[in-house]
């Protein structure tokens, strides 16, 4: 890739970056809090996604 | 002694005497708009008596131990007032939130197939990648500058199409270098069904579940934001570890803003079926390319 796509490329990230930063911390400050039970039910079916993420690249792999 | 409490219950499960005369046809449950509440969320507590509890009788106070229900005619009218305005507002909202997901889904469809056409079109005039780049920030630059201005009106349908339909053409060098490499074929394959089917299951559950995703949004825009920083350093570091990480990390954290739109809409929290679209697309098309890395690169082929 050449240097000025890295550079142009890098500058809409930053934008990106700059333009999620006050909804990110708003969000974390003052976004609702999830007790153990609504963060299990979240992160179970997060698990099983990398589970099937594993299983994919074996798939690919064999 | 019968009227002491002692061997009766002092809360009946059926709180009619035996000398009172039963009605003698059965009775169908109350069907009125009322009964639907037991399948609103908020309002499974609620509880309508049924017919057998004549409402044309009042019910004496008997000074026995078994609970009576001592409701008149006229507390159970003006509860049953309640209950239908009430329900009459919640399934408003219910109609509302189902029209919601029935119009997201269906744009959802459209531009998914809109966008694949788009990226055959760019694979077959064999786009550089220096101009798929520009297309996909055209499509962010239309996300952040017109979106918001015609996300409220019928031009933010032809705004979708083209988001989805840029985003789809900056995919075309990305599919084309894929597909050249051997069993490439087979690996760009496995990303779409892959994906198809992580969104698949995690709508479903996010569906079915109709539980409340909102607390994980600081969590993943503070995931997002790192993701991004360690993206823009490694344009200039080129660390494929790093890269790799990237990608998994984006697997889950698209994985993690699927169930957080998806129970958004659910649960009344987004109203805009087009700004819900171009959400969901962007889940999908961010977890196919992140997929579609890791297998490319764990096939040893890449």
């Amino acid at each position: 890739m050449p240097m000025w796509s890295k550079i142009l490329l890098a500058i809409f990230l930053v934008i990106m970056i700059v333009k999620l930063w006050p909804a990110a911390n708003h969000m974390m400050k003052h976004g609702p809090k999830g007790s153990a039970d609504d963060w299990k039910a979240a992160l179970i079916p997060i698990a099983a996604v990398v589970g099937f993420v594993i299983l994919l690249i074996l798939m690919v792999r064999g | 002694m019968a009227e002491r409490e002692g061997f009766e219950p002092s809360e009946g499960v059926n709180p009619r005497r035996f000398s009172r005369p039963v009605l003698s046809t059965a009775q169908s449950p109350l069907r009125t708009a009322g009964a639907r509440i037991y399948d609103l969320p908020g309002f499974r507590e609620a509880r309508l008596e049924n017919r057998e509890l004549n409402p044309h009788l009042s019910l004496k106070p008997r000074k026995s131990g078994i609970m009576n229900l001592n409701i008149s005619l006229k507390r159970k009218q003006r509860d049953m007032n309640r209950i239908d305005s009430t329900v009459v507002r919640s399934q408003g909202s219910v109609i509302s939130t189902n029209k919601v997901l029935k119009n997201t889904y269906i744009l959802l469809s459209v531009t998914l197939l809109f966008s694949a056409m788009m990226a055959g079109l760019s694979m077959t005039m064999a786009v550089s990648p220096g101009m798929s780049m520009f297309a996909s920030l055209g499509a962010l630059a239309l996300i952040w500058l017109v979106l918001p201005r015609t996300q409220n009106s019928t031009a933010g349908i032809f705004v979708v199409f083209a988001i989805t339909g840029l985003l789809g053409f900056g995919l075309g060098p990305l599919l084309t270098y894929q597909l050249g490499i051997p069993g490439g074929a087979r690996i760009v394959g496995t990303a779409l069904g892959g994906t198809g089917l992580v969104f698949l299951g995690l709508s479903g559950y996010a569906l079915t579940s109709k539980r409340d995703f909102s607390f994980m949004g600081g969590f993943l825009f503070a995931g997002l934001i790192v993701v991004l920083i360690a993206a823009v350093a490694n344009i200039f570091l080129a660390i494929p570890v790093l890269q790799l990480t990237i990608s998994a990390a984006i697997v889950m954290l698209m994985s993690g803003l699927i169930l957080f739109d998806t129970s958004r809409i659910v649960n009344g929290g987004e109203t805009n079926y087009i700004r819900a679209t171009v959400g969901l697309y962007l889940n999908l098309y961010n977890l196919f390319v992140a997929l579609l890395h890791l297998l490319s690169a764990f096939s040893g082929r890449d």
